[in-house]
């Protein structure tokens, strides 16, 4: 344990793992105001500012060693403090955050979302980020209601998800777009403010319509643009002016390599699946989604080598899953009669992301196919949920990962 | 969402492009392939299959040569372009892999003024947490 004697307004860096318990005094970690008693920890590979808001001293439990480093001033902008002070205020209902990548947009929400708990029980924080998700699994949107301070929306955990199944909303905008107004509702059901932390996805045409379509989605009372100069300004174009608010970039803010992005998710999903069983599903109770097979009528193909063929509606043809090849006179035939023929051989599935959902789309857990049984119409899972068959549908991603949550491809979208 | 908006069009874009450039026929036409390729690799980020595509072809020096490389050989004023064969005694067998009957033609070290060849791991090389190298099955 470490002894760390702070002047009013010194800021030091403290490095996670650690557990910050306040001896004295009263500071500040990410808008968290902590007094005498109170304690805190900083989670692994964060290194968070402390601030003193009087002469304080805390004890430090730190198991890296690493030596906390003063710093000459505060890392937070003073145009944070307006913001949240008016928020405090007047307590908005939805907040929707706008910053490119690696512009901190995770730890301003937490800082909002900290400080909002002083005038308020509880607060719903959604993580629209896909990829290196804070709350949820890669591949989800999360919601938490968070109602104690914290250093880490990872330590918070989630209330539910919405399954989109990519890293990137880019190919599945609809999916993505519907998650957060579902996820919204469900926030608002239950408290009274949502914070939105979004995707750092906000140039081309792509995010130009995603962040469109989240501001019509949410109707937010402020959308905050945290912005170094003015690179987000044509994304609030239709946005009323009073509804618009302007804070800095912290100039402490790191970027995060991508090598680093890609495995800040494995070890989220790995942690996620750690206690993953593998459970059989009866496809014939529970639907699929976001995939052809399984939502058609089924067709007696006579045809060697085929497992389930089934017939999808119009010009979508049919779909045909078999384990030998067919020749081009066979495919040739099919087309003629059915027009588009999909084929899929046995084996494609095995790694995709799969979400378990209710009848509201409301998703609770994840899971890795292992196989599916196309004649018996059963699935095979890695999921650490107990039940899985319980949900009304497992919707199908477009990500591979091997049972132990190691990223293993991509699935094109549509493609069985 | 629109067409537009998926990066889907870089590709498209992209192959458009390849066609307008100083290539032979046959090195266009692999050009297109791999960037395809490239596509299913990475079919979530059709822009960043897109911007390895530019990085496909690259300049290499006869010792450095493999066997079944797609290779483009300027040659005493002439292209050639196509699939190593064989490599012996100074002399290399390029393949025509898009010619009916894939003809082969073999040209000295000493006569080669240009060689690049296809980079099977740029996207490894540019995008390393990407790369799966997987094999699908569907089709």
């Amino acid at each position: 344990m470490n002894t760390i004697t702070f002047e009013e307004k010194d800021v030091y860096l403290l490095s996670g793992p650690a557990t910050i318990e306040v001896d004295d005094g009263e500071i500040d970690v990410v808008g968290a105001r902590l007094q005498n008693g109170d304690k805190i920890d900083i989670p692994t590979g964060k290194t968070l500012p402390v601030e003193a808001l009087s002469a304080s001293s805390i004890n430090l439990h730190q198991e890296n060693g690493e030596e906390p480093e003063k710093l000459g001033e505060r890392t937070i902008p003073d145009d944070w403090d307006e913001l949240v002070n008016e928020m405090k205020q007047n307590p908005p209902e939805v907040v929707l955050m706008l910053g490119e990548m690696d512009s901190g947009k995770t730890f301003f929400s937490t800082y909002v979302t900290n400080q909002l708990l002083e005038v308020d029980d509880s607060v719903s924080v959604m993580d629209c980020d896909l990829g290196q998700t804070d709350i949820g699994t890669p591949g989800t949107v999360g919601l938490a209601t968070v109602e104690t301070p914290t250093t880490a929306l990872d330590n918070v955990g989630w209330d539910v998800l919405s399954f989109v199944g990519s890293h990137s909303p880019g190919l599945h905008m609809v999916p993505f777009l519907s998650s957060i107004r579902s996820l919204a509702d469900h926030a608002l059901e239950h408290t009274d403010s949502l914070m939105v932390d979004t995707t750092g996805w906000v140039q081309g045409d792509g995010g130009r319509a995603v962040k469109q379509g989240k501001i019509d989605m949410l109707d937010p009372d402020y959308v905050v643009l945290l912005q170094k100069d003015r690179e987000l300004e044509h994304l609030v174009k239709t946005v009323p002016d009073d509804r618009i608010r302007r804070v800095t970039v912290s100039d402490k803010v790191q970027a995060t390599p991508p090598s680093e992005r890609q495995s800040l998710r494995e070890r989220n999903m790995k942690q996620y699946m750690k206690d993953a069983k593998q459970h059989t599903i009866n496809l014939r109770e529970t639907a699929t989604e976001r995939i052809f097979f399984n939502t058609g009528e089924p067709l007696e193909l006579d045809q060697p080598g085929v497992l389930r063929a089934e017939n999808l509606s119009g010009f979508e043809g049919i779909l045909v899953i078999k384990d030998t090849d067919f020749n081009s006179e066979v495919m040739r035939e099919l087309a003629e009669e059915y027009g588009n023929v999909r084929t899929v051989e046995p084996g494609f599935e095995k790694g995709i992301l799969v979400g378990f959902a209710d009848d509201r789309n409301r998703c609770y857990g994840v899971g890795v196919v292992e196989e599916i049984d196309y004649e018996d119409l059963t699935i095979s899972v890695h999921t650490p949920l107990e039940n899985p068959g319980d949900f009304a549908r497992v919707q199908f991603g477009s990500l591979r990962y091997t049972p132990t949550g190691e990223e293993h491809g991509f699935v094109e979208p549509g493609s069985m | 969402m629109t067409y537009q908006e998926s990066d889907v069009v870089d590709i498209v874009d992209r192959v458009d492009g390849i066609l307008d450039e100083d290539h032979s026929p046959e090195l266009k036409l692999q050009l297109i392939q791999e960037t395809i390729n490239l596509y299913h690799k990475v079919p979530l980020y059709p822009g960043i299959a897109e911007m390895v595509s530019h990085n496909l072809l690259e300049e290499t020096s006869f010792d450095e040569l493999n066997l079944e490389e797609y290779v483009s050989i300027s040659s005493n004023g002439e292209v050639h372009s196509g699939v190593i064969n064989e490599i012996d005694n100074g002399e290399i067998h390029v393949k025509n892999i898009y010619s009916e009957d894939n003809k082969i033609v073999r040209i000295s070290k000493s006569d080669i003024d240009q060689i690049r060849k296809i980079n099977e791991e740029a996207l490894a090389d540019d995008w390393p947490e990407l790369d799966f190298s997987e094999e699908t099955t569907s089709q």
